[in-house]
């Protein structure tokens, strides 16, 4: 029986932009909010404080969830057998991100941040790879200051 | 590829690499694999290719395919 392969007519709805730094800032914001978190949990004798805390779960885990999402869209509509060919790594490594970020909502353990914030980054780096980008590695200009995998942006001239 | 080229179409492809403007082929590309475009222009660098269906654009019709991408001609679609 001859099998026929499968070939697709590739169109673009609507834009085809793909970007990992939604995920990176969301894990970040995840990190300082744990820090913040920690700050005032062992304070929560006052209104005011507890208006914040409240505060600062519920945005930790919308952070969350959004670095979920933004990730698991990256590699569910943008990622497709050369990429994965590439780099097999990449459904391993989308699995982890899902359950540090789960364990970053369960949790105040800001280990589980910079996990999340380690596995973010590795896929930023596979992301922009594949896309024969070169990246570097700065230190965010805001708290909690940590290391993101950035694109080297060509110049406007 | 619509109306020409629809969901579970089958096509038949010669392998070759002589093509030329307004053939269907199938090409590997680097990023979305192997695709069906029809042959917009051909230059000294490679081949620039368009989707029948112009409701959607495809990036990939602005970039400039390699020669090398390319897999064959469609010459039957059942």
């Amino acid at each position: 029986m001859y099998k026929f392969e499968e070939v697709k007519a590739h169109c673009d709805i609507p834009c085809a932009i793909y970007d990992p730094s939604q995920a990176q800032y969301s894990a970040l914001s995840v990190i300082r909010f744990l820090d913040l978190i920690n700050d005032i949990k062992d304070d929560l004798g006052n209104s005011e404080n507890m208006a914040k805390f409240v505060r600062l779960v519920a945005e930790k885990e919308s952070h969350a969830v959004i670095t979920k999402n933004e990730i698991t869209t990256i590699w569910g509509d943008y990622f497709k057998e050369p990429q994965f060919s590439a780099y097999p790594e990449i459904h391993e490594l989308t699995h982890s991100i899902m359950m540090n970020a789960s364990k970053c909502k369960q949790s105040l353990d800001k280990e589980n941040g910079a996990s999340l914030l380690a596995g973010v980054n590795r896929f930023a780096e596979i992301f922009w790879a594949t896309k024969d980008t070169k990246t570097e590695s700065k230190i965010s200009p805001y708290l909690p200051n940590l290391e993101i995998i950035c694109p080297v942006l060509k110049d406007n001239n | 590829m619509e109306p020409n080229y629809c969901s579970n179409d089958h096509v038949f492809c010669i392998k070759t690499k002589k093509i030329k403007v307004n053939d269907v082929v199938v090409l590997n590309h680097k990023i979305h694999g192997k695709i069906i475009k029809r042959v917009q222009s051909i230059n000294e660098n490679g081949l620039f290719v368009s989707g029948d269906n112009k409701t959607y654009d495809s990036s990939i019709t602005n970039e400039c395919q390699p020669i090398q991408s390319i897999i064959g001609r469609v010459f039957y679609k059942v």
